[in-house]
């Protein structure tokens, strides 16, 4: 088990107003200069406990906040350049900062078997970075996945911006910034070779000014991600390296769209609207899924045209289910899974052709097979996990082995 | 295998979701869900959670990753033990991280045996855990970075070599930084000289007897001397 990094969290218990206001004295006296202001606390002390119970809960905002992929090994030369494995988590009282930890190749086996192991990749916090962005919370880690695994480019969504890593492990640690070792601990200000390496930043107001909802790198390009924010409108962006420019990178806006475009009537309700959103990319390098929680919109993107795609009836409109999660089928990029508030969705994703002007009624999204779930309809932090099996089987739970 | 979970309940179902391919002819098809029993310790860190100030409910999984643990089987061996009778026999082990809304990361081991087979399954133990103790750093003969039990003879021809100081004619007060620690510089001809050249200024007396001035007049003199007659200055790498 890895221990969170922090002893104490904010409370997210209703406060009385005699608690509250002596709270509001105890900041006036710590910060002089807010008292001019101080009559303007109490009410929003209130609202922002308010939000602070409900987000605590859930947050529609926040999606994934773990995710496995590789930190780039600098050994000096090109040709012997090798990955490790990271997990990277959000980590922090506030969940504002980047825990990277290297894991650790663990063989498990039996007494006497010296033959047949287990290959066990489990995080070792000896070896770990840290990485504070703009002190924000995180609402998403997003490592790129290619056909070959897994990538070394790490995207850290926050309310209005995405900065993007490219996590490394260094010869010997870098010597930390006063800036940046202020709002680290001392055991997180020790120095590690595992950097973090933020290359470039987007913000909010280079897509349409509106807060995003989720990110997806483009498994067949991992350096094109794709956003969307949380009124629907998404956008393509590439990654680009400067080298006669000290190395910097920066971002290339691609193909952009909203997930009404091109409907005729505008289904969207204002009854659901959290601001949750999905992106992700099916079928292939030119195709995108894009989905809030009451529509679901397949686009096939060619240069800067994009084209819409047959997207079936999820039987949304006739009644009160939502959109909750969206995963890829690891095993095959074509194949999708979509959870409702009471069904899951089996769907298959036939890209479109080339030509955006021929009639295309093939490409789109197709129901393999649908299924009740059987959980709880208001339940609106449903996720899923896809992963690639062969046999159904029955779990047996075995007590925790292999840990630190 | 889809795997649902919640954050407002500690409910994981799992559905198996089959394609035509396998086994061959066989059409799309799900499954029954199962549940997914949490761990000790995922139970014990929701008690924790309701005890402590976060007015959550419950084990609170902000997120969840179910893995699959491979199987490693060297040189395609195919003698009996328990490795290779779980693996011919279908045995399968899962590896599940799960991180909580206190922002901790929890994993455990799970088995999923074909149904109908009900062995018993022996825990796998660590037989082998890798640590980090090789630096990713690479030592080649343009680096000044020099290994440990590397002799300075090794060196000789390279385009950067170390000076190796010499600093006594006298071979036998060398014997201790050749062998054990080339770098270390050897003082003791210094207190030696100033024992033998001061005698103002003994061990027993300190510093007592002769005034400063000229202590340190009589060290200079002596490493002057000492310059003149054998080790160079110290060369900088």
């Amino acid at each position: 088990m890895v221990p969170p990094s922090f002893q104490e969290s904010f409370s997210t218990k209703p406060q009385s107003a005699l608690e509250r206001n002596r709270q509001i004295k105890a900041l006036a006296q710590l910060l002089p200069e807010i008292v001019p202001g101080i009559s303007l606390l109490p009410e929003l002390a209130q609202t922002s406990e308010l939000v602070d119970r409900i987000t605590s809960i859930h947050d529609p905002a926040k999606s994934t906040l773990l995710s496995f992929g590789k930190a780039e090994v600098l050994t000096g030369k090109r040709s012997q350049e090798k990955s490790v494995p990271i997990v990277a988590f959000a980590s922090g009282s506030a969940g504002e900062k980047v825990r990277l930890i290297r894991l650790r190749k663990d063989q498990l086996g039996w007494d006497g078997d010296g033959e047949v192991f287990l290959r066990y990749l489990t995080p070792d916090d000896e070896e770990q970075g840290w990485w504070c962005g703009n002190a924000s919370p995180i609402h998403q880690l997003c490592f790129a996945e290619s056909e070959r695994g897994s990538s070394s480019w790490l995207a850290v969504r926050y309310h209005g911006v995405i900065s993007i890593l490219n996590p490394r492990l260094l010869l010997r640690p870098l010597p930390k910034s006063p800036s940046y070792s202020s709002h680290l601990t001392a055991t997180q200000n020790r120095q590690s070779i595992l950097d973090a390496n933020h290359t470039v930043t987007l913000s909010a107001e280079q897509t349409g000014g509106f807060p995003y909802a989720d990110l997806s790198f483009n498994i067949w390009n991992n350096r094109q991600f794709a956003v969307v924010d949380q009124q629907g409108g998404w956008s393509i962006w590439e990654l680009e390296n400067h080298r006669l420019h000290g190395g910097s990178c920066t971002t290339k806006a691609g193909p952009s769209g909203h997930i009404t475009e091109d409907l005729e009537e505008n289904p969207d309700s204002t009854a659901y609207k959290d601001g949750w959103g999905i992106i992700l990319w099916a079928g292939d390098e030119n195709t995108i899924v894009v989905a809030n929680r009451r529509k679901f919109s397949v686009f096939h993107i060619l240069s800067n045209n994009t084209k819409r795609l047959f997207t079936p009836d999820l039987a949304l409109s006739e009644s009160t289910d939502r959109i909750l999660d969206l995963k890829r089928n690891p095993s095959d990029d074509t194949h999708i899974f979509l959870t409702t508030s009471t069904r899951i969705f089996w769907l298959q994703i036939i890209p479109g052709n080339g030509d955006h002007s021929e009639a295309d009624t093939d490409s789109g999204a197709k129901i393999l097979l649908s299924w009740w779930h059987f959980r709880d309809h208001d339940d609106n932090s449903l996720q899923m996990n896809v992963l690639i099996e062969g046999n159904s089987m029955y779990f047996v739970q075995i007590p925790e082995q292999g840990s630190n | 295998m889809v795997v649902l979970y919640s954050r407002l309940t500690s409910l994981c179902t799992v559905f198996t979701f089959q394609t035509s391919t396998s086994p061959p002819g066989l059409p799309l098809s799900i499954s029954d869900p199962f549940i997914l029993p949490l761990s000790h310790e995922l139970s014990a860190a929701s008690t924790l959670i309701q005890s402590s100030h976060i007015s959550a409910q419950m084990p609170s999984i902000l997120n969840l990753q179910l893995k699959v643990v491979e199987y490693d089987i060297q040189d395609g061996s195919m003698t009996p033990g328990l490795g290779n009778q779980y693996n011919e026999g279908g045995v399968k082990f899962y590896q599940l991280l799960t991180l909580l809304n206190d922002l901790s990361l929890h994993e455990c081991l799970y088995v999923g045996q074909p149904i109908g087979d009900s062995t018993q399954i022996q825990p796998p133990e660590v037989q082998k855990r890798r640590k980090f103790h090789d630096s990713p750093a690479r030592v080649r003969e343009d680096d000044f970075i020099v290994p440990n039990r590397v002799s300075i003879q090794s060196l000789e021809g390279s385009s950067l070599q170390p000076t190796r100081p010499n600093w006594n004619e006298d071979k036998s007060q060398n014997k201790l930084a050749s062998k054990e620690d080339p770098w270390t510089l050897d003082f003791e001809w210094l207190e030696r000289e100033i024992g033998e050249h001061s005698p103002r200024f003994s061990r027993n007396q300190g510093a007592i007897g002769a005034p400063l001035d000229e202590c340190l007049h009589s060290i200079r003199s002596a490493i002057i001397n000492k310059l003149s007659y054998g080790p160079p200055g110290i060369e900088s790498l």
